[in-house]
Formats: structure tokens, sequence, C-alpha cells
């Protein structure tokens, strides 16, 4: 039986696997072999699986290649979750991975077969080609989503549970390599809180994995960490920088939202590959990503490897390998020098070492078999007729891109290093520092004295040490001027070739040089037309070698090219972590339970679930006008001013008058803003002397609160308290002709019209609570609504629901008391007005006391009576009675050319069971609502209805029935 | 007021559900027990627990003169805003230079209202009974802080929010009133909001809380875990 796992090496120093245990899982319909602590693509490495899943545009094959979680070529469907990036997930027994963009299989995938790659899919020819006719739009859509994309989202995928928490610290690190953890160090040690966060599952960052480093300085770091005052976040991806120092971060399923009054940027350099021929083939790897196979997983990357490099890590990577016992085919080095104190043993080990020369392309079909090299001139351009090296992988360790877009999207400008051919950040915003190999510091010693300077000036920021003195900075800053270069910036002339800048987005140089042969030639431009760098890693493979194309094809330097701006999020992102932990507020009145157990059909009115109706609204509303009705209406707002300066204020709220409101009386108001514009209405009662007892509709309870607050808060909060009572009273409404007799049996109040008449408040004992009842009717039957304590609200209600059990009581819903109030011709505040509506059009003109000294809108209300309103709230009623109209509906003016114009619209409406007539409201020209039984259009379904205009209350016009 | 107990909370039918005992507590019904006192108990003592303290008697104050009414009333300290004391059984919060919140043992509401009355001496300070109002939940344990930082973007640590101090903020979406009176050693805040919202509230702390194992403790634990503060 062949080997399962035939590029497993033996064990080696600082591995993460456990090899004394075994898990299995299955890629692409096979079951494969792995150890706890492997990851997806560690396991397949040491399985020889080299294809992990297809590009996105043209199904291309590849494979592992950044291994940091960077790239998209080794992204693969876990279950139903795609774009799982496969060298960041650690398998787990019978996990199920899947290749993506690949139809009907990874090996045979149609769309490449096919060839329908760059020859018919040029940079642009989404926008080319699918223009016209924009018809057919929706079908090239639903073919193109078909083809490209990224996994297969599955719309039956279970509510995962995600959350959010707030982090609050003095200074926080991003990033737990060296310099970071030395900077969280040396910030503790000033007093400073600290947050660190890093990405991985341990800190050290590169310690961890590279070799040119003792495990003994990571484990001296880290036992430091421990013993000072930081919080360490690790597996924690921080994904945003916004104002004020709040850093979005994301650890799992949960979104951390932190502020800090100082960050560190130790985030780290990003290994970047080059450009040359097929730069996609699997077998090729970012020098990192091998290092991190071997001394992380024991993997070695291929049994053949060429190792690229123009930089020392090239030389740790290689002398890693042969370590190993991989073997090694060559080692290719841009620099004419060697230097490396690795290069005697690997020279002595027969290992073929190219100075002065570069990868040129790489041979394979569906992975790598061979590299080509050439030797380079002093520009980096090829000469000579070119080697072929027969290997099956390729280590690419030719350059780092310094980690900054965090910094850049706090404000961080970027300047190119030609000495360097690195980004750096200068200047960097105040409180925000860089440190470690982001600021271009390479070896180990500079990278923890960079974070330690870093950390200092975080502390010293906070005033909690002093800055580090200028001669130390001085030092540090030309310690780092003489590091070696460790990035080249060598980059060929676009020919034809295949070569991929953009692995995302499958972009090659020639789309760069057509692009901007189009005329898109700045990079922003660049970037939407040909979507270089806005694949799954944002740039962070492709950004660099874009600049410097674009710079080459335009022969101006990388800073007059200039780099894209970035923006958050950094790394991808669920959707669910941004959403969090369910957090949909819900109010409910005391009595919620009750409703639901008799089987009350809820609706949303605000954040309030209130009852539409028990199962039959008509039934509801019969019963209240023959019987007697109970309805919740605890949503209601209720507020209390006391003191002395409330009918002061009353006076000038509403456009009612207040002062003369006797002891225990209730009047009907309206509160306008000040352009005279209904805000809310409600009644409102004198409870005693300086006792002020009103309500506003329930959905504007919030808003009428706070208009109330900013007015006293405003300059007329003398002498008078506000409080909101809102919660603190339940409110139910008995209502019907037999209300009193219920009422009777539970208080010993006298309820005669004489001693408790219509418009009166009451203190009154109901089944023994002291109540606030008042006698007031919206629903035109005598009806009396009570104030109950909220935590006695379910006691009074069911003393209530017992009391009328003789009496035929029922609970009504919501719907029930619209018709009943539609009966009475009331208008509810916000249904029927709008933000243009003012009480002279709304049918309140007896309300407005434009006599009074002043009042909120009285000057706008004065100017709209010189003329009248243009439009008049009134009621209708439909010819043909069994219509009714929906609510928005347009009223129309047929016109001689057959046209309609539009003028006014229906904002109530319903079937009256009481009239058996379908009634309204609604507005009109008031030339038209001023004339009761003028007739008028409503335009419905395609058809013209009529109706006709009615003044006043549909039923028991008289008020007979409130006032019995 | 009737002699059986007829007043709920709003998380009255949430203890039901729960099977929770009862006990009548000034005309209130509270849960005494859900799983035991000494499992909860230990889960306030090692992670993290709700109480349902609404029955707590709650008044608030408010008038210029406040501050002098409160100070003639109860024995108080100079309080700053957002800084509280407890005398005598009740807790005296600062919310705002002439707005106070007392919190009273259940029952005890009228007595207080009538003490600050009586030295208001014509001033405008009005006292108001805003229990039946409001939503008390405690959130008891040492995973509290950390329980609360998921809910609200307050800083929770010891020094930015100290034991027996008050802030106004959203939780959970909601205003609340948050009052840390730690309890027993552990950290505790006393969650203040909408009556109305009582339940939404409690769910979401239950499963925000849910890695911890969080539960609800009755007033039987409650009182195990005042005594051991004592
Ligand atoms: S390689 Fe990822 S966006 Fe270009």
């Amino acid at each position: 039986m062949s080997d399962p796992t035939p590029t497993r090496l033996p064990e080696r120093p600082g591995e993460i696997i456990d090899r004394t245990r075994q898990v299995s899982f299955t890629f692409n319909g096979e079951i494969y072999p792995a150890h706890p602590g492997d990851t997806i693509a560690s396991a397949l490495s040491a399985a020889g699986v080299r294809t992990f899943s297809r590009s996105f545009k043209y199904h291309r094959p590849r494979g592992l290649l950044c291994g940091a979680g960077h790239c998209p070529n080794c992204l693969v469907q876990v279950g139903d979750e795609p774009n799982v990036r496969s060298c960041q997930r650690a398998v787990e027994q019978d996990m199920d991975v899947n290749p993506q963009n690949a139809w009907p299989s990874l090996d045979q995938d149609v769309m490449s077969l096919a060839g329908l790659g760059d020859r018919f899919m040029p940079v642009g020819f989404y926008y080319k080609t699918f223009m016209k006719p924009s018809q057919l739009w929706p079908h090239y859509e639903q073919a193109l989503r078909n083809a490209a994309g990224l996994g297969v989202v599955d719309q039956g995928t279970p509510w995962g549970a995600y959350d959010k928490q707030y982090l609050h610290g003095d200074v926080a690190v991003i990033g737990g390599g060296p310099s970071g953890i030395s900077a969280a160090l040396e910030a503790a040690e000033a007093g400073a809180n600290v947050l660190l966060f890093d990405n991985g599952p341990q800190l050290g960052g590169h310690l961890r994995w590279r070799s040119d480093s003792d495990d003994t300085s990571r484990k001296d770091l880290l036992e430091k960490v421990q013993s000072a005052r930081i919080e360490v976040y690790t597996d924690t991806d921080v994904l945003g920088w916004y104002q004020d120092n709040w850093l979005a971060a994301v650890r799992g399923d949960r979104l951390f939202k932190a502020r800090a009054k100082a960050i560190v940027f130790a985030t780290g350099t990003i290994e970047v590959p080059t450009l040359f021929d097929n730069n996609d083939l699997p077998g090729i790897l970012l020098g990192s990503a091998v290092q991190r196979l071997l001394n992380l997983y024991g993997v070695a990357p291929g049994r053949r490897v060429v190792v690229v490099t123009a930089n020392r890590h090239g030389w740790d990577l290689a002398a890693d390998l042969l370590a190993a016992g991989v073997e090694l085919a060559a080692i290719v080095d841009e620099r004419r020098t060697r230097d490396h104190p690795a290069s005697v043993d690997l020279a002595a080990a027969g290992v073929p070492i190219y100075n002065g020369s570069a990868l040129t392309g790489a041979r394979g079909r569906k992975a790598v078999s061979a590299a080509v090299i050439s030797e380079i001139d002093d520009s980096g351009n090829p000469i000579g007729p070119g080697r072929v090296l027969s290997c099956d992988t390729i280590a690419l360790s030719t350059g780092w891109e310094p980690a900054l877009d965090l910094l850049y999207t706090a404000g961080g400008k970027s300047v190119y290093q030609e000495n360097r051919a690195e980004m750096s950040v200068d200047p960097v915003p105040d409180g925000l520092y860089v440190a470690g190999s982001a600021n271009g510091a390479d070896l180990l010693q500079a990278r923890v004295e960079d974070g330690r300077v870093a950390g200092r000036l975080a502390a010293a920021h906070l005033e909690l040490t002093e800055p580090p003195p200028q001669q130390e900075l001085d030092k540090l800053a030309l310690e780092l001027s003489k590091e070696e270069r460790r990035t080249s910036d060598r980059i060929s002339a676009p020919d034809g070739k295949k070569r991929f800048v953009c692995f995302c987005e499958d972009v090659t140089d020639v789309d760069v040089d057509t692009a901007i042969a189009e005329g898109y030639d700045s990079v922003e431009l660049l970037k939407r037309y040909s979507t270089i760098s806005m694949g799954p890693c944002q740039g962070k493979m492709c950004s660099v070698n874009a600049l410097r194309l674009c710079s080459r094809i335009k022969g101006q330097s990388v800073q007059e090219t200039g780099r894209t701006t970035s923006r958050p999020p950094t790394t991808p992102v669920y959707l669910g972590v941004l959403a969090g932990q369910n957090m949909e507020p819900v109010q409910v009145s005391s009595i919620h339970d009750w409703h639901l157990d008799r089987g009350a059909s809820m609706m949303v009115a605000g954040l309030w679930l209130r009852p539409e109706h028990y199962g039959d609204a008509t039934a509801e509303v019969n019963n209240v006008r023959n019987r007697v009705g109970l309805i919740d209406v605890s949503p209601l707002g209720k507020f209390q001013l006391t003191g002395p300066g409330a009918p002061d204020l009353l006076e000038r709220l509403y456009i009612n008058q207040w002062r003369n409101l006797r002891k225990g009386r209730v009047r009907y108001g309206v509160m306008c803003n000040d352009e005279g514009v209904v805000l809310d209405d409600g009644v409102c009662a004198r409870v005693d002397d300086d006792t002020w007892y009103l309500s506003t509709t329930s959905t504007g309870a919030g808003t009428a609160f706070q208009w109330i607050q900013w007015w006293l808060q405003s300059g007329w909060g003398g002498n008078v308290h506000l409080t909101d009572m809102t919660e603190i009273y339940s409110a139910f409404n008995l209502a019907g002709p037999h209300s009193r007799e219920v009422l009777r049996k539970l208080t010993k109040r006298d309820l005669g019209n004489k001693a408790f008449p219509y418009m009166r408040i009451r203190r009154t004992r109901v089944a023994g609570v002291s109540c606030r009842v008042w006698r007031i009717g919206f629903t035109g039957e005598l009806s009396y609504e009570i104030h109950v304590p909220s935590s006695a609200g379910l006691h009074v209600w069911e003393a209530l629901m017992e009391a009328g059990g003789e009496f035929g009581i029922a609970p009504f819903g919501v719907e029930a008391q619209r018709v009943l109030r539609l009966e009475k011709g009331h208008l509810i505040v916000g249904q029927d007005t709008d933000a243009m509506s003012d009480p002279l059009g709304a049918d309140m003109a007896w309300a407005v006391k434009l006599e009074k000294p002043d009042f909120l809108g009285k000057r706008s209300l004065e100017r709209i009576s010189v003329d009248g309103p243009h439009q008049r709230l009134v009621g209708f009623e439909m010819t043909r009675k069994h219509i009714v109209p929906e609510e928005g509906l347009q009223i129309v003016k047929p016109q001689e050319n057959g046209k309609l114009n539009i003028i006014g619209w229906i904002s109530s409406s319903r079937f009256s069971p009481t009239l058996k007539k379908s009634i309204g409201l609604c507005w009109l020209p008031s030339d038209i609502g001023s004339e009761p039984g003028a007739t008028f259009t409503i335009y419905q379904d395609g058809r013209l209805e009529e109706a006709r205009v009615h003044h006043g209350p549909f039923f028991d016009p008289g008020g007979e029935r409130l006032k019995s | 007021m009737p002699e059986s107990s007829i007043k709920l909370s709003p998380l009255h039918e949430i203890a039901r559900d729960l099977e929770a005992t009862f006990t009548d507590v000034d005309h209130w019904r509270m849960p005494e027990r859900f799983a035991g006192v000494e499992i909860e108990t230990t889960s306030a003592t090692t992670g993290v627990v709700l109480f349902d303290e609404t029955a707590k008697g709650r008044i608030q104050v408010e008038g210029d003169a406040s501050d002098t009414v409160l100070t003639s009333a109860f024995t108080l300290p100079n309080l700053e805003v957002g800084a509280g004391t407890h005398h005598d059984g009740t807790n005296v919060v600062r919310l705002r230079q002439d707005l106070f919140y007392l919190s009273v043992p259940p029952g005890a509401e009228a007595e207080t209202i009538e003490k600050v009355r009586a030295q208001a001496n014509g001033s405008l300070v009005t006292a108001t009974d805003i229990t039946d109002g409001r939503t008390a939940i405690r959130v008891i344990g040492p995973d509290a802080p950390t329980l609360m930082s998921k809910v609200c973007g307050l800083d929770f640590s010891e020094p930015s929010f100290p034991d027996g101090h008050a802030r106004q903020s959203s939780v959970a979406r909601t205003n609340q009133l948050i009052i840390r009176n730690d309890l027993g050693g552990n950290p505790a805040y006393s969650l203040v909001g909408s009556r109305s919202l009582g339940a939404y509230l409690w769910s979401v702390l239950m499963e925000a809380g849910a890695e911890w194992d969080i539960r609800p403790i009755g007033r039987s634990a409650h009182h195990e875990l005042e005594k051991s503060t004592t």
C-alpha cells in the first residue's frame, strides 16, 4: 500500500502537530489522514496534493502559495462554508473539504478545458461584452455568476451564533511578533493597560516558524508577556481602524470593538511573489510558506526544490530544507554576492548555486515540473539563453511588503523607499506608532529594539513615562538604515506570456498593459477597470507588483504612480460577525403572556408587540358596540408634569388652552412643531394644582418625551419637572355600553354621570389597586381608561375580565380599535397625518387658539389661516359600499385628455361592520373637501372608484353614547 | 392593596417556565429558587448569574435642591455625578446635578418619598416612585464584567467603573442605568431599565452568558451571597 503522507518528514523541532494522534477528513471525495494541529493545507501537502481549487475567472489550477492566510490560491469549501483559507483552518475529524470553482471535477474542469481563458476574456471583458442589449443583462449575469464567483453559499445554512465584545486599553499593539511583544512589554512596564492582538494561534510571529532565531528568544518573550499586565488576543485579525482609535478585530465568531489611547502597529511584513511565466502553477510557493510547512507541520513542500531569492531569507530557507533532508535542485540569487553563512554548507552539499540569476518562468501542465532561470544584467533583464532546472517545487523568497494597510486606513501616508524597494509610512499620525519589520527592521535584534522604542513612545503619549532620548532614536534609525535590502524590484516588461499579477482576479501583466493603453492609467482607474487588488486578499499579494509594473509601463517612479486607497476590512470577514448577536429590542406589556395564551395575533408597533386581534376583529367591533370590550393600550405615552410652571409650559407646547383647565378635568390636546406641523396628540388632565398628567400616541411617545425635554432644557424648564410614566402605568380601555357596570363591580367610587362625567380623571381603587381612571372615549362608546401600576397590571386585567363575564366582555385588539375610531371619524397622528399636515387642514381648527400669546407653530398657523389650508383631511364613504380602497391610494381627477391628475390620498379606510359600508379618511383639495357629499375618484388597481365627502363622525354624531 | 401577592415582575413568566419556586415579598411574587441554593451560589462565585431584583423599590428625586434635601433626609456624603453611596438599606446614586436615583427595600417606597418631601421646604423637588416602570436585573459573578462588555460599550475595568458607581448607557440597544454593586467579593451590576424591555434584556444576557453556563438565581441564593458580604 502506498504511503498516504509521502512528504511528511520525521519530527521537527518546534512543530505544532500531535503525531501521537490521527484524524481523517475528506477532500474532493477522498479520505485523507492528518494529525491534530495540522491545517487542511498542511495535511493535503503531506499527502502530496498540489491543486486545491481553481481560479476565479480562468479556472486555472491553484495550490498553496503564501501559507499565511493572505492569497486566494488555497481557498476551499468546508461543508457549507465557502472561501475557507485552508492554510489557516485546522483539520477536524470527518471534515468535508471540497475544491472551489471546479466543475465537474477539480481535475477536469469544463471552463479551463474549454479554453475560455484570457483569449476570450481580456481585461474589461464584462464591460465591453455585456453592455448591449441591456435586456439580456439578467441572463448574462446568471451565466457569469455560475462561471465565476468563489464557493457556493448554501441558503439553508442554519443561523450561526455570533457575538461582539467591547475592549478598552491604554495601548493596543497589533501584531504579536518579536517587535509587538517587545512594544507591549515596554508599554505595560510603564503602567499602561495593553491589548495585544495577533492573528496566529500563538504569539511569536516568524519566531514560530523561521529558523534564523533560536526558540529561547520566543520563550523568553512569552514568559515576560504572561507576567505583565497584557491582555493577549491570539487568532485575532484586526480588520479596521476607525476614528478615535476604534479597532475592529475578529476572533472566530466574535467581533471585538476595541478602543485604545495609543496604538502600535507591529503588523510585520507580507511575503510577495514575483512575476514570471506561468507563475500561478501549483508547486510554486513563497519561501515563508515552505518554512511554515517544514517547521510547524513537518511537511516537505515537494521532492526537489529550486529556491529563488534576492536576500538572506532564501538562504535560511535553503539551509532549512537541507537540514530536513529535502533535495535542493538549485539556489538562484539575483545578487552577485554570496556571503550567507549557510552558503558554504550548501555548496559543500553539492547544491548548485546561481548568483546574478533570476527565475524567468515555470514549466508544467497541472503543476511545476521545471524552473527556467537566466542570468540577469544590472537592470535585472535576462541575458543569455537561460537554463531549465527540473524540479517539482519552486520556493520564492524574493521580497517582502510591510503590512501597512491598517496604518494607511488610520491616515498614514505611504512613501516608497527606493533604496529598500518597500513602502513605508511618513508621517505616522499622532498617537500611532509603527514597529518592527513593518517599519523596515529585518534582523531580530533590530525588531525587538524597534518594538521597545515604539512601546515606550506609546506610553509616553499617555504621559506614563518619558519618551526615549533623541540619541536613542537616532541610533536606532541609523542601525535600521544599515540593514540589508530584503526585497527585489525586478519586473519584466509584458511580452504576451502568462504572468499573473493578481491571483484573486486572474489579472495578467498583459491585462495591465492593455488597460493602461486604453487610458486607465491612474492606479485608481486601473484598479476599478481591471479589478486588480479587489479580490479576497485586497491586494496583499498584488498591489506592489501592480504598482511596479504600472510605473515601468508608464516610465515613472513608484512614488509618482501612487497607491490606491486602503479601506477596511483589510481581511475578509463574515457578515454574521458584523451582525453579531441578535439584539432587536422588543417591548411587551405587563399582560403580554395573557394575550398569547388567548391566541392573540400580535403586530409590531414601534418596538412594541401588540395584539392585532384575537381571531375575529369584526366580532370584537360588534362586541364593543353592543356589550363591552377591553383593550390593552399600555404603549400609550404617559408623562407627568409637576410644578407651578406646568401650565405655562403646556400653553407653549400645545395649540390649545390649558391654564383654565380645572382640577380633575381632561382636555384633548395637539402638539405642533414650530412649522405648525402636527407632532402628536392625546389627552391631558390636571390631577391637582401643580400636577398634570398627559398621554401621547403610542408610537410617538419617545419622540414626544424628547421634544418636551428639549424645550425644558432650552429655557422653558423653570419650575416644572417632567417624568416619563409610560412604563410605570399599564393602561386598559374598558369600552362599551356595559363598561360602567363592569367597573362598578371592582370599585367603590361613584361612577354615575354626575360624579364622574365624560372628560374627567379620578384616582380610583380598581380591584384593590390604586389607579388613575380617565373617562374618555376613542371608540365612541362609554369607556374608562384605567392606568394601573404595571406590576399589578395582570391582576387588574384579569379582575376586569372576570367582572365583565356576565356582560359578555371580550378583549379587542388594535384592528378593532382602528375600525371603531374610524366610525367616529377620529384621526391617528402618523397614520392620517404626515410631515406636511397642519391642524387647520387636519380638521382640528377648533383646537387652534391663535389668540394665545405664543405657542409652538403659532406663526406658521397664523399664515396658513389667512387663506385657509390647501388640503383638508375629511371623511369619505364609498359609492360601492363593499369596496375598501387600500390605504395610501391616490385620489385622482380625470383630465379631458384622458390623463389622471393626482389630487389627494387615502390615509385610512375600513369596512364598518356597524354601518355596513366602507368608510375612511382622506386628504383632498380644500374646495372639494369642504363640500359634504362632493364626489371624487380613487384610482385602484387600474379602476376608478367613486367616493363621497363626509364631514363629522359617521357613527353617533352627537356623542350620546360616550357621554351616556 | 389586596392581601395576596399581586405584583409581578416582567420576568415572572420566564421564571415560571424554568419551574422556579416562588416566595412573597411585600405583595410581589418573586422566584425563591431555581436549580438549588448551592448550585446557584457556586455559579455566582465561579461564573456569572442573573438575579431578578425588580421587587426593590426605586425612587427618582429631581430638582435643583435635591442634593440639599437628600443630604438632610439621609446622611449623605458629597456625591459626584455617577457616584453612589449606601445608607441604612438605601442606595443613592447621583445621575445628574439635579437628579438622584434611590433604591430601597421592597415596600419602603412611600416612606422614602415622604421622608424626601418632608425636607423639601417649599423648593420644587419631585420624588417619584418609578418601581413599577422598571425591570432590575443584577448580573453577579467573576465573569460579570466580561459578560457586560459583550452587551455594552462601557469600560468595566476597575478604575473606570468602580464599585458603588453608576453609568447610564446603551445595553443591548436599550437604555439602562447600570449600578456597580459588588456582592460577596465578586463584581455585580444592577441593570435598571424599562419594564417592557425586561424580558428581552434577560434573554439577551442569558444568550451572551451561555459561554459561562450562566444561570438565574433566586432570593435564597442571593440572600446567601449577601450574608457572605457582611
Ligand atoms: S492577488 Fe488578491 S487582490 Fe490581487
